[in-house]
């Protein structure tokens, strides 16, 4: 019989355990895969769930760690991937019909990273549409439902990847961010995730939304757990013309060094036009635990925050419209219609204003390269409201009725600021609704500055115990 | 300056412009999408851009 606790503990938990052979990859993938099994059906996390291939990888990783060839601490660790990742002979359908029969011959360049670390593959997760959006529906494939409160979203885009972790049906997944979709799933969700820098992880063999906005990051449980991935993920691929030749760095050996000393910068200006009063509660709950663990709390002027949808929404509407072309006219009905309009958008955006937006992103760019030389992070929720129910068009917040059917223009508020600039950005379970439902914090730094971002967040989550809470599902 | 609101026939001609078939029903949904496009980019272009350059990927390559 499956140890379901073992579907309990993070990656880091269960990666010590696994390499004191206390654990073996082949019962931790049991235990994981009675877990898909058991819960699956009401969270329809997964577009294809890969058991065979799970066992095999297991057995391979059980022998070579009996046999003294460790591959690290994620051997023998279950991954789901996004089902935009290519994976070889796996298909890989963006969460479309379009693509439903897609079925890549090789891997991409972090799914490929994570299986040279030994990590099990489970499935391939559900997700919006061709990642275009961070509340919605997928009428292709169902809609994945939130662990913390059926009924309820997970976010988006990668919707299925942040159910899966939280109701522990795999302990590592990967996420795709081009206006938050790694982090939005991660608060609704009530788990960790990471936005690295733009240029540090590959996004070769990844199905593209926004060329210069798209972010390949990791979801876990804990920051260590997300640590641990990026020592895999990071390192330069000449095939990802945006890749850069960043030296490596080990972002697991400084998460035990808080965040005394550190300095940072909230922008009340704009996190307080439009938020939950919940979340706004839970958030300067998270300052002030900051503050008590010896950081400098201040307030913020960045009156840039605003551009950031009027520069990102253009150039994701134009890129994924270039992407795409006549395909769009010649399976129009095969997308849904909301996403096939987004994309069909992108089509009418005058090359003055694309070109507009991307002078304008220098100029935002150096504004908050200006707060950074002042303040090491800033601090924001990760979204202005707890997860909204499933088809619900208009949320209430602060007593304002604000749609949320745009894609990301409410739940992104706070997470597209830190794609504009290609900055990194980490968001952590901070506490939960009175419905339940989780919240997040939101962490950013300047580019590169990905170990101190992931630093703070692990000083956070040390000093909390949001992360150890797990669904009753 | 903000450019007049647009009204459905200079969509339909922008429309076959940007290569949809302006006969295609479809249009009429995706008509206040870009009605709302439109009124984004003169919030975009009310920003002034002066002295700023975009970002350059472009490499010319290596030499032969």
């Amino acid at each position: 019989m499956a140890d379901e606790s073992l579907t309990r503990l993070s990656a880091t938990e269960l990666g010590v355990r696994i390499q004191a052979r206390e654990v073996s990859p082949v019962e931790a993938t049991e235990a994981f895969l009675a877990r898909i099994e058991a819960t699956e059906p009401t969270l329809n996390a997964f577009i294809t769930r890969t058991p065979e291939r799970a066992l095999a990888d297991a057995k391979q990783a059980e022998a070579e760690i009996a046999a003294g060839r460790s591959r690290g601490p994620l051997h023998g660790i279950p991954l789901a991937l996004k089902d935009l990742y290519w994976t070889a002979g796996i298909r890989t359908t963006s969460g479309s019909v379009v693509e439903a029969d897609f079925v890549p011959d090789e891997d991409a360049a972090a799914a490929a990273r994570l299986r040279e670390a030994g990590t099990v593959l489970m499935g391939k997760t559900n997700m919006v549409e061709f990642a275009f959006g961070g509340t919605e529906h997928n009428d292709a494939y169902g809609t994945p439902q939130n662990p913390w409160r059926l009924g309820h979203i997970t976010g988006g885009s990668s919707s299925g990847s942040g159910a899966a972790i939280a109701a522990g049906q795999a302990a590592l997944a990967l996420g795709t961010d081009t206006g938050g979709s790694i982090r939005i799933p991660a608060a609704l969700c009530g788990i960790s995730g990471h936005k690295p820098t733009y240029g540090l992880v590959s996004r070769y063999g990844v199905t593209p939304l926004g060329f210069s906005l798209d972010h390949v990051g990791p979801m876990a449980r804990t920051v260590e757990d997300l640590a641990l991935a990026m020592n895999v993920l990071a390192g330069h691929d000449p095939r990802d013309p945006a890749s850069a030749n960043h030296p490596a760095e080990d972002y697991a050996s400084s998460l035990g060094e808080g965040v005394g000393g550190l300095r940072i910068g909230v922008p009340w200006h704009y996190v307080g036009e439009f938020i939950d009063p919940e979340v706004n509660s839970i958030f300067r709950t998270a300052l002030a635990q900051l503050s008590e663990l010896g950081a400098t709390v201040e307030g913020i002027e960045v009156p840039e925050l605003h551009w950031a949808s009027l520069l990102g929404s253009p150039t994701t509407a134009s890129d994924t419209a270039s992407f795409h072309g006549d395909r769009i006219f010649e399976r129009g009905g095969d997308y849904h219609p909301d996403i096939r309009r987004r994309i069909e958008v992108g089509r009418f955006i005058p090359a003055s204003a694309y070109v507009t937006a991307q002078r304008m992103r220098t100029r935002y760019a150096s504004a908050l390269a200006a707060v950074f030389r002042e303040y090491d992070l800033i601090a924001t929720p990760t979204t202005v409201i707890p997860a909204p129910r499933i088809g619900e068009t208009v949320s209430e917040v602060a007593g304002k009725r604000v749609p949320n059917t745009l894609g990301i223009s409410i739940t992104g508020r706070m997470t597209q600021p830190f794609n504009v600039n290609g900055a990194p950005a980490v968001s952590v379970p901070a506490g939960f609704s009175q419905l339940g439902l989780p919240v997040g914090l939101q962490l950013a730094g300047k580019p590169w500055d990905d170990a101190l971002v992931l630093r703070a967040a692990a000083a956070y989550q040390h000093a909390t115990e949001w992360h150890t809470h797990r669904p009753e599902i | 300056m903000p450019r007049p609101e647009l009204t459905h026939d200079a969509f339909i001609v922008l429309a076959a412009q940007a290569g949809f078939d302006p006969a295609d029903p479809h249009l009429d949904d995706l008509f206040p999408d870009v009605r709302s496009l439109f009124q984004r980019i003169d919030m975009l272009e009310a920003l002034d851009p002066q002295g700023a350059e975009p970002v350059q990927h472009f490499a010319a390559g290596e030499e032969a």
